[in-house]
């Protein structure tokens, strides 16, 4: 799965520390998660399309072998 | 099992625990065994009630609970998929272990707090790994 993440905190000028406290996550998943090494939760997923002021679908794009 | 998880500061409170207790009884065992080694002679043994050593253990077996159920200073998602990563870990090898000795019949008598211990230091061992291994590299 793919994301835009990094892009978004870009935008907003946002460093992974501040996304994290936002979102009452830690660094480290906000990390793993630009890398594409951790899918985030529903929740979680909602809370930064929720910050970005982004559609969830927009952010999180789903890949072939996500099918599988 | 997030109902279950203990605040942060029972880590520093389990591991003082572990210590009060671990300590008293190693001490005991240690200083019975090295009086037993050096004289040769089993009589000369400390005096100290059974009740207070098994009292002892199990202070320590409480910091040991202590410290293994109190969560991580931030703890999302990523954290207790880490933890049933490696508690699931722990799990496979100690199964892994116990074959190993079944299969080859070794006569292994090991104590209950021994196996406990083990495996807890073994969970500990690989969820600082995993830890490490996911420490972000820039921001």
């Amino acid at each position: 799965m793919k994301n835009t993440i990094k892009v978004e905190r870009a935008r907003h000028d946002m460093s992974q520390s501040d996304l994290a406290e936002r979102i009452g996550a830690s660094r480290q998943a906000i990390y793993l998660m630009e890398k594409g090494k951790f899918v985030p939760s529903t929740l979680l997923a909602l809370k930064i399309s929720t910050v970005f002021n982004v559609p969830v679908n927009e952010l999180f794009t789903l890949e072939d072998e996500d099918w599988s | 099992m997030n109902n279950i998880l203990l605040p942060y500061y029972f880590k520093k409170i389990g591991l003082l625990l572990f210590l009060v207790g671990f300590v008293p009884a190693f001490g005991i065992g240690f200083v019975e065994g090295f009086i037993d080694g050096f004289t040769g002679n089993t009589g000369d043994r400390i005096n100290i009630p059974i009740s207070l050593e098994s009292i002892f253990a199990a202070i320590s077996y409480v910091g040991i609970v202590c410290y293994f159920l109190a969560k991580e200073k931030i703890f999302d998602e990523l954290f207790q998929q880490m933890r049933a990563d490696a508690i699931n870990t722990t799990f496979v090898l100690s199964a892994l272990v116990m074959t190993v000795i079944s299969i080859g019949r070794f006569e292994v008598k090991w104590a209950v707090d021994l196996v406990i211990l083990l495996q807890m230091a073994v969970f500990l061992i690989i969820f600082y790994f995993k830890r490490r291994s996911n420490m972000p590299k820039e921001d």
